[in-house]
């Protein structure tokens, strides 16, 4: 239906629970290389988007594209293999795995994870590099000292710090990540901005963002939407929507008057 | 010297059927309450293939330990879409089916109310040799186990346990590493199954009961859980703590009550006091 577009693309998509209403013809691109950032009130439906497109729920209508290729019918564990990993809100970390082995069990094709091939020679070295590997992406958030503690007891926002990099672990093509600033430490933000502006413009991964924390969109996004009233009421270049007077009037205004 | 060599061999099948149940509750997080339908089918498989077949008894045993795998994970298969409380109380009821099924073959085929005569070659032969092969078959699984959680696999196991969603977010199927690693702890326990057998030259449907499957749940849970050692000491120190009370010098009419009571207090005390068991490394709080 849709030509051969890199990246993620959401189109059409409409969804309700029940009778109750949540979206309509949410169409929504998130290409490569770029951050795409989804804003919009509480229950607007922005995690239901990546609900649906991690095949958590089946929307009413609608096709999600990756790369061009239809997906339909997964479940949420297939969606790395199809180039796609999300992080949740609420962190979700395993919190009797340090911080190290957090990011190490979201790496993918480890021959140690089977019965036979974890006692085979190359199962360990894999495991070698794989931690070296889990080190470096802990050094980028600086948090290489928390490698060996239990991730449980960590802050909040070095949780969700280990909880974005786990994703990024996956080696997905496409991140879809759910409000990575929210609840974290002031003082660990500007980490996460510059962990999301790597991930697109240095490895050139498409990002869909669902935050709250506009100043962190402002900073971060380079496409916005506007998710409201169970429709998209504005969308593209992020300082052109930012500076949106609807966008203003429907939803920023109504953020900072509170 | 006969009877330390008897209780040797029995701490090392008991450690076998912790060290395998740990693997599920302790490492997986999955509330295995009926583990003593699987010993039963390995002891059954074993002794009725030795006893009534003529089976080498070896062959028999890694029988009981492939069958015992296989009965494992075809139980599990239908338990896997349920969850939690739910998943656990599926489990108790293994206890009451496998219990009704070694009953109730009982008229049909010989042997299966009692079975007893096996022949055993020389390496089970004598107490003494009994009780070497089934420590080092302990230690073998020791071994093992400790290789398992302490590969890619067990952490993959573990964070099952913490946050199954979590896993399948990161495009990790839990219920592949729940079907595999339950159906090794089953042939495990299969294993200490025919061991058993061995151990005590006679089995009925009665050793198997939810009274086997609640000692394994102690086992580990004085020892700790997701712990290999706390699965050893557990066993160790409550067959041990068991058999000393023999020795007080008190009416034997006492004694059992006594154990039982002791036992009582003894795990109401740890889950007020430790809940982590003695060396655990986990517990269900959260």
């Amino acid at each position: 239906m849709t030509s051969a577009n890199n990246g993620l693309r959401i189109d059409g998509l409409a969804m309700n629970f029940g009778g109750v209403f949540v979206f309509d013809d949410v169409t929504i691109d998130i290409p490569p290389g770029k951050v795409t950032a989804c804003i919009g009130p509480n229950g607007a439906g922005k995690t239901t988007i990546i609900n649906i497109v991690c095949g958590v729920f089946a929307p009413r209508a609608g096709e999600i594209f990756v790369d061009g290729v239809k997906l339909a019918g997964v479940r949420p564990f297939d969606t790395v293999r199809h180039g796609l990993c999300r992080s949740f809100q609420d962190v979700r970390i395993f919190p009797f795995l340090t911080a190290l082995e957090n990011i190490l069990v979201a790496m993918p094709g480890q021959s140690g994870e089977n019965l036979l091939g974890l006692f085979t020679p190359g199962a360990r070295a894999q495991e070698r590099a794989n931690r070296e590997k889990a080190r470096l992406l802990l050094q980028t958030v600086a948090l290489e000292g928390a490698a060996g503690r239990p991730a449980g007891e960590l802050p909040f926002g070095q949780q969700k710090l280990v909880s974005l990099l786990r994703a990024v672990a996956t080696g997905a093509r496409v991140l879809l990540l759910d409000e990575p600033a929210a609840g974290v430490e002031i003082d660990l933000i500007p980490r996460v901005v510059d962990l999301i502006r790597a991930l697109a413009k240095a490895e050139g991964r498409a990002t869909f963002l669902v935050e709250h924390n506009i100043d962190l969109v402002r900073e971060v996004a380079d496409h916005v939407c506007v998710l409201q009233g169970g429709r998209i009421i504005a969308s593209g270049a992020a300082e052109h929507v930012l500076g949106d007077e609807t966008v203003i009037r429907e939803y920023l205004g109504r953020v900072y008057n509170a | 010297m006969e009877h330390l060599y008897y209780l040797g061999t029995l701490i090392s099948v008991w450690i076998i059927v912790a060290l395998a149940a740990n693997l599920v509750i302790g490492y997986t997080g999955m509330m295995a309450m009926g583990q003593a339908a699987y010993l039963g089918v390995g002891a059954y498989v074993a002794a009725g293939l030795n006893v009534l077949l003529g089976v080498n008894f070896h062959l028999a045993l890694l029988a009981a330990l492939l069958v015992s795998g296989a009965v494992a994970a075809a139980t599990l298969w239908p338990l896997l879409r349920i969850g939690g409380f739910y998943f656990a109380l599926a489990t108790l009821g293994l206890n009451f089916v496998f219990f009704d099924i070694f009953h109730n073959l009982g008229p049909r085929v010989e042997g299966s109310e009692g079975l007893h005569g096996l022949k055993l070659p020389d390496l089970f032969a004598g107490s003494g040799a009994r009780f070497a092969t089934t420590a080092a078959l302990a230690a073998l699984c020791f071994l093992a186990c400790r290789t398992i959680v302490g590969s890619p696999l067990g952490r993959a196991l573990r964070a099952v346990r913490d946050r199954p969603d979590a896993l399948a977010a990161l495009g990790k199927d839990p219920r592949r590493y729940q079907m595999l690693i339950w159906s090794v702890a089953g042939a495990l326990t299969g294993l200490a199954g025919g061991l058993y057998a061995a151990t005590l030259f006679y089995i009925d449907p009665t050793l198997f009961t939810l009274d086997a499957s609640i000692l394994v749940l102690v086992y580990i849970g004085v020892g700790g859980l997701a712990s290999t050692w706390g699965s050893v000491l557990g066993v160790v120190l409550l067959i041990v703590f068991n058999e000393s009370l023999r020795y007080l010098g008190l009416p034997s009419q006492y004694v059992g009550p006594l154990q039982q009571a002791l036992y009582g207090l003894l795990l109401i005390g740890l889950m007020i006091f430790r809940r982590r068991g003695l060396v655990g490394e986990y517990d269900f709080r959260e």
